[in-house]
């Protein structure tokens, strides 16, 4: 059965690829303009989308952060305090622009811009649905991780545009985690290239379309979990913003906008780690009788939820455990993981495809 | 084995108690909405049974505050010795901190707090939050109060005690203002003045008393 | 050994080193023994034997300006681990160069009342190593506040404004320390330090070398506006020395006027103190739960859980005595506000069992969310140790002391109340880490717990809560001391009157101000991410500390 979602994304394309030969036949604009701005609307309605999913991702967050606390969150603005969030980001829009006296300025302009800018990208490269994607690539595994990892160095750069002690230790925990998780991370992802054999989302997802990955290998879909969580920073291992520690780290001297645009990089990269994961080990797009979009964003959206009761559950550890767990734990972790797979790979064999 | 067990269990136990509260109902009380409940023992705002009250002063002399302070009947003399019976408490909500002390010296039960909590300044002066007895009297005796206290002021007011208690420029300034906030009070008692001009009129006389403050700190 | 032998033996050793400088002071209290020593620059001698003989700690020094006598008196209290025998040590220095020899040097626990009885009556300590403003600013100049000459409009002359940026400016920071050390200053204004001080510190990397902390932020000298109030009166200041435990500093205060006015408490209010005040542990011990929990981590949940339960206590609170935080409701003569709140009301114990039982399921959920998380045992285990005897020289005090190893409860040592005939357990820590501080205070709840059960159940059903003094009685000469088991630890308030409704001394013992001068040494090689986890495990409450 063919997926439903392809049939309304059809629609939207054929809607905006209507709108704009009317627009063009109407102002009389030159033909070599067309296909840039069929790629610029196109991008800026999947953008909106984004914005939109983004904004529940926050209320889900903010409702659930409030349920665990035994109290009630956002009631007031919207029905079940939907639009609070909008709220809040005309407020973030609004603000005055501060920075500070001895901040590097152009630094400190750039990453907010950079940060969620190179953020978005790796949304491109994942399939959410067998007829739904981007691009397709022989080695989007790759691409994909190598840009995630640009992140933490625009961290390290806006800790120090901010001339401030408190950011500047931020952004050297921010490195800091980058080198704990670097190695795990990619450790971990390498059992399901091994069983998938390609560097593709595209054909991992095919490859768990009877049994998926987390099944077969829980011990490389949990390394993975811990891992695409340090790499969120979001507590447990919000070493980088400690709030009690650090006050927010690195993100100390951003305020208005510029914490807006930080703002909307982290949940960005919680979308994208939670896609990821859920390429990775939860079969993407495969569900029961069909195959569709719909199967990917409700696992995704789980894997989310679960992010932020873990969010809410445990306590964070000091930078140096963190590296200590991630080498003494997490590294050991994820090559018994790989063994594994080395082992069972040939019997998997018929499973898979 | 019992290490790998108690492993599984630390990152189980703690989710399962966070997990519960996901879904149970909260705890916490839309307030404007539902009432909060105050115990029936609240030390909220005060009043005061205004025919119990005898001008003994103890409630000013237990005020660990200092915002108990007597006011005595427009044109009385407060130096005057015969003039204490007539005196009653004032109280500066702004600067209360409500322990009940002054409920507790009250030797005729006439202070007790209620259970109200709400309380504001609607200007910028703390002003708003003095209360004069009047104010602070409960309403069924509040109306009995007024006519027997307007008559017996109406009744001093005859006498020269008022100009015995004036002379010399500072005592000018007292007058002035005394007689400003008596005839004030006189109109507001008798229901010919709105909020408003209420409003401005004291806002002439804060501004009054902002300069006597200002001519105090000179010399 | 029994209080006679040790008072004696005391009294004997004194003589014998010191010959005629020292000599018996009679006290009203049986179980305190009095020294007057003649000659102030003997004092070290004199600390040293008593240290030798068993005596732990300086638990309390102060000084009672004497202008009509020309001298300032200097009273020092020393306790003991093992017995209720405290000694308490008088000399008089001449009040123009007040100068006495420092026992810091050999006894560290004295440092902090030191520095606090320079600081606000400007007694030079000789040789101690580091003689400083603790509360008052640092350039400090305008006289000595707690003397009774002093005009308070001095302090008007400080520039409090123009000072502010330079006082906000980095410490002394030496250039010749090398490239890889840095200074970084926390608060006042900082989620880790629970109200407002400032801790200076000296790092290298992610490791602290040294730490200084910085009190007096919100300093309003409680102890000098109480020699303006009446004894009543100052029931309200009490309730305002630490927003977590009014009740505890209530019961000080009272027991402290009680005995200097000679006021008997009737037998029922003294259950219902100790069920009060128990309570109030249990409340002080949440919130201090809920601070830490919240530094370590969990996105606050560990945070609203114990908040909530003390909710529950707070509304027992406000149902008994018409407030939720600051209850002036132990009051001089026994409990209750005259005409406001006389009796207990009714099913008010109902309601505290129903809490308890709930309450003790509630623990058993944060035991699920920390115990049982292996991720706040490696944030606690071996963090911040302070252990065994080094505690007792540096002057740990109540949970910190205990959670080193040592037993000590002022309500086993020294039973004030009806404690001696209530049966409980003191826990006791082994390492002294963060994690044994935590250990030792959940303990310490389910122990209130037993204690509250056993006292409603044998509470005289019937009888007078409170003795009426009349205010004329309100007055009194002597000493008066009330020492009591706070939530935070050894708490004294210790009152001098001279005959008038006002006292004419009033010296509060801060067990916080004691335990949070302890982060010099307890922040020593410790990593930046645990200044939270340590300073959160030594329960601070500034608005006790700087008084």
């Amino acid at each position: 059965m063919t997926d439903p979602v392809v049939g309304i994304i059809s629609i939207i394309l054929g809607l905006i690829g209507d709108t704009l030969d009317e627009l063009f036949e109407l102002l009389g604009l030159p033909k070599w303009l067309y296909l840039p701005t069929f790629i610029a609307a196109v991008t800026l309605t999947f953008l909106l989308a984004l914005v939109l999913d983004i904004l529940f991702i926050i209320w889900m967050e903010r409702k659930v952060i409030g349920r665990i606390h035994h109290r009630r969150s956002i009631t007031e603005t919207g029905p079940v305090g939907f639009l609070q969030n909008v709220a809040d980001l005309i407020k973030l829009l609004v603000k005055e622009d501060v920075y500070p006296a001895n901040a590097d300025k152009f630094m400190h302009y750039a990453s907010p811009i950079l940060i969620a800018s190179i953020a978005i990208i790796p949304a491109v490269l994942i399939p959410y649905g067998p007829q739904t994607f981007f691009m397709r690539m022989s080695t989007s595994v790759v691409l994909f991780f190598a840009i995630a990892t640009l992140v933490p160095g625009i961290v390290l750069l806006a800790g120090w545009a901010g001339n401030s002690k408190y950011s500047t230790i931020g952004a050297f925990r921010a490195g800091l985690q980058l080198i704990s998780y670097e190695i795990p991370l990619s450790l971990s992802i390498l059992g399901v290239i091994l069983m998938a054999r390609s560097l593709d989302f595209y054909r991992i997802i095919e490859a768990q379309s009877n049994v998926w990955f987390a099944i077969l290998q829980p011990l490389g879909a949990f390394t993975f979990f811990v891992v695409s969580l340090m790499e969120l920073e979001r507590s447990p291992f919000d070493i980088p913003e400690a709030e009690g520690e650090i006050l927010v780290g690195w993100r100390t001297e951003y305020s208005g906008l510029k914490f807006g645009l930080f703002y909307a990089a982290e949940y960005f990269k919680f979308f994208i780690a939670s896609a990821a994961f859920t390429a990775l080990f939860l079969g993407g797009w495969h569900g029961l009788f069909f195959d569709s979009v719909i199967y990917f964003l409700l696992k995704m959206h789980i894997v989310m939820l679960v992010m932020i009761w873990v969010r809410v559950t445990f306590f964070r550890p000091r930078p140096d455990q963190l590296v200590r767990i991630s080498y003494t734990k997490l590294i050991p972790l994820a090559i018994l993981n790989l063994l594994w797979v080395v082992l069972i790979n040939p019997f998997v064999l018929p499973l898979l495809y | 084995m019992v290490s790998i067990v108690k492993k599984i269990k630390s990152f189980i136990l703690p989710m399962r108690v966070t997990g519960k509260y996901m879904v149970k109902k909260p705890f916490t009380v839309m307030y404007p909405r539902e009432k909060a409940v105050v115990k029936k023992r609240w030390r909220g705002l005060h009043e005061l049974a205004f025919n119990k009250c005898v001008g003994c002063g103890l409630c000013r002399m237990a005020c660990p505050n200092k915002c108990i302070d007597y006011i005595y009947p427009e044109g009385l003399d407060p130096r005057d010795k015969k003039n204490l019976k007539f005196r009653r408490p004032a109280i500066d909500w702004g600067h209360c901190i409500f322990c009940g002390l002054c409920v507790e010296a009250c030797p005729t039960k006439a202070w007790y707090h209620t259970p109200r909590y709400k309380i504001y300044a609607t200007s910028d002066s703390r002003l708003d939050l003095i209360r004069t007895p009047y104010e602070l009297a409960v309403e069924e005796d509040k109306r009995k109060t007024y006519e027997d206290e307007l008559s017996k002021i109406r009744d001093l007011m005859q006498t020269d005690l008022l100009e015995a208690a004036v002379g010399g420029e500072w005592e000018e300034i007292i007058k002035k203002l005394r007689e400003k906030w008596r005839d004030l009070w006189y109109m507001k008692l008798d229901g010919k003045l709105d909020e408003k001009t209420w409003d401005e009129k004291a806002r002439e006389i804060e501004k009054l008393v902002l300069d006597i403050i200002k001519q105090a700190s000179l010399p | 050994m029994s209080v006679e032998d040790i008072k004696n033996s005391t009294i004997r050793e004194l003589s014998a080193a010191l010959g005629a400088d020292v000599e018996k002071r009679d006290l009203k209290w049986d179980k305190y023994v009095g020294i007057n020593l003649l000659k102030p620059e003997r004092l070290p001698e004199l600390a040293k034997v008593l240290k030798k003989i068993g005596y732990a700690q300086p638990v309390l020094i102060t000084a009672i300006d004497k202008p009509s006598d020309g001298v300032i008196e200097l009273v020092y209290k020393f306790n003991r681990m093992d017995s209720k025998v405290m000694a308490w040590v008088y000399t008089s220095v001449n009040r123009d160069d007040p100068r006495i020899p420092s026992i810091t040097p050999f006894w560290r626990a004295a440092f902090p009342h030191e520095i606090e009885t320079y600081d606000l009556m400007g007694v030079m300590f000789d040789n101690i190593p580091d003689l400083r403003h603790v509360f008052l600013p640092w350039d400090w100049n305008l006289g000595f506040p707690l003397r009774k000459d002093w005009d308070p409009n001095e302090a008007k002359k400080y520039p409090w404004w123009e000072k502010t940026r330079e006082f906000y400016d980095p410490f002394i920071i030496p250039s010749d320390e090398g490239d890889d050390i840095y200074y970084v200053s926390i608060g006042p204004q900082h989620p880790a330090v629970h109200g407002s001080f400032r801790l200076i510190l000296k790092m290298r990397g992610d490791t602290i070398l040294e730490a200084w902390p910085d009190f007096g932020w919100v300093h309003r000298g409680v102890e000098k506006l109480a020699e303006s109030k009446t004894f009543d009166q100052i029931i309200v200041y009490t309730d305002r020395l630490c927003y977590g435990s009014s009740i505890s500093w209530n019961l000080t205060y009272s027991l402290a006027a009680e005995d200097l006015l000679g006021v008997e408490v009737p037998e029922r209010a003294l259950w219902f103190r100790v069920i009060l005040v128990e309570m109030q542990r249990i409340v002080s011990h949440l919130l201090w739960l809920a601070a830490l929990m919240a530094d370590l981590g969990t996105f606050h949940s560990m945070f609203l859980y114990p908040i909530r339960e003390r909710e529950k206590f707070l509304d027992l609170f406000e149902k008994a005595s018409g407030a939720r935080l600051t209850y002036s409701y132990i009051r001089i003569g026994g409990v209750g506000i005259f005409k406001h709140a006389e009796d207990i009301p009714e099913s008010w114990f109902n309601d505290l069992r129903n809490v308890l039982t709930d309450f003790k399921h509630k623990v058993k959920e944060y035991l699920d969310m920390t115990e049982a998380s292996e991720s706040f045992h490696i944030r606690t285990e071996n963090v911040g140790v302070l252990r065994g005897k080094a505690a007792i020289e540096a002057g740990a005090t109540g949970p910190v002391l205990r959670a080193a190893g040592i037993k000590y409860d002022v309500r086993k040592i020294d039973p004030y109340l009806v404690y001696d005939q209530l049966d409980f357990e003191v826990p006791v820590g082994k390492r002294g880490d963060v994690y044994d501080r935590w250990w030792v205070r959940i303990n310490e709840m389910l122990q209130s717990v037993r204690i509250i059960e056993q006292a409603i159940e044998e509470m005289p059903k019937q009888g007078p809560l409170r003795t009426k003094v009349p205010p004329a009685k309100m007055r009194g000469s002597g000493e008066g001391v009330g020492r009591t088991e706070d939530p935070r630890g050894e708490a004294i308030i210790y009152i001098v009157g001279n005959g008038r409704n006002t006292p004419y001394r009033i010296h509060i013992r801060s067990p916080t101000y004691i335990n949070l001068s302890l982060l010099h040494f307890l922040l020593r090689r410790a990593k930046f991410a645990d200044i939270a986890a340590i300073i959160g495990s030594l329960d601070p409450c500034m608005a006790e500390v700087d008084r």
